[in-house]
């Protein structure tokens, strides 16, 4: 969609890509070791997937368009899976902003 | 418009091609007995292909011509069964391309409002 800005833009902002100053507390090794993804790789690639899925729907989209769709199933599966998983992004980030507003109302 | 991208400006372009087909086929339908007439036809998918790929979903001439099918004695060649079949795909199909348009409208809707 054009109005959604590339991702790539996203996974080098700086508050993606910010290090946590305080390590977790149950890694006392080395501070570069990792166990799994880190939520910044995490959210980047959930939303480079939305974003292919949403590249997928407006492909089946102009096929449907031009005519050229034979299998209108495969669109109308697509485009709901689409609807879903935008709408679980949007509860995700609400979520995530009520989170954020919570600590900062918390008495230090 | 801001809100709208290249597939909306497609599904639009279809819209007014499937509506231009259905309107011809009811001209047809209504000069079924007419002397002299010659049944209408609506193209607009070739150019469509190609205004996509080219990324100008809306810049798509829709062309009606004339049947050259073989006339009967009074000079008309509509085939009235073709006709209604055409209609019903042509309404199957536009419903579809309403539904598209919807789908994108709500996920424009979702990620503007934010629930």
């Amino acid at each position: 969609m054009a109005i959604i800005p590339p991702l790539g833009a996203v996974g080098a902002s700086p508050a993606v890509a910010f290090e946590p100053a305080v390590r977790p507390l149950t890694s006392p090794g080395s501070a570069d070791e990792k166990d799994g993804v880190d939520f910044g790789t995490a959210v980047v690639n959930a939303l480079e997937n939305l974003q292919a899925s949403h590249a997928t729907t407006d492909r089946l989209a102009e096929a449907a368009a031009t005519g050229d769709l034979r299998a209108v199933e495969d669109y109308m599966v697509m485009a709901t899976e689409t609807q879903l998983a935008t709408q679980l992004t949007v509860a995700v980030r609400n979520r995530a902003v009520e989170s954020f507003n919570e600590i900062m109302r918390m008495q230090v | 418009m801001i809100v709208s991208d290249a597939t909306m400006r497609a599904l639009h372009t279809a819209l007014t091609g499937l509506n231009a087909r259905r309107q011809a086929a009811e001209d047809n339908i209504a000069n079924v007995e007419t002397a002299g007439y010659t049944a209408k036809k609506v193209d607009f998918e070739d150019s469509l292909r190609t205004a996509i790929e080219r990324g100008e979903p809306r810049a798509v001439d829709i062309s009606v011509t004339r049947s050259l099918a073989p006339t009967r004695m009074n000079g008309n060649n509509v085939a009235i069964d073709e006709e209604m079949v055409g209609l019903t795909e042509t309404a199957l199909r536009h419903q579809l391309v309403v539904e598209g348009m919807n789908t994108k409208f709500r996920l424009l809707r979702t990620s503007i409002v934010g629930q």
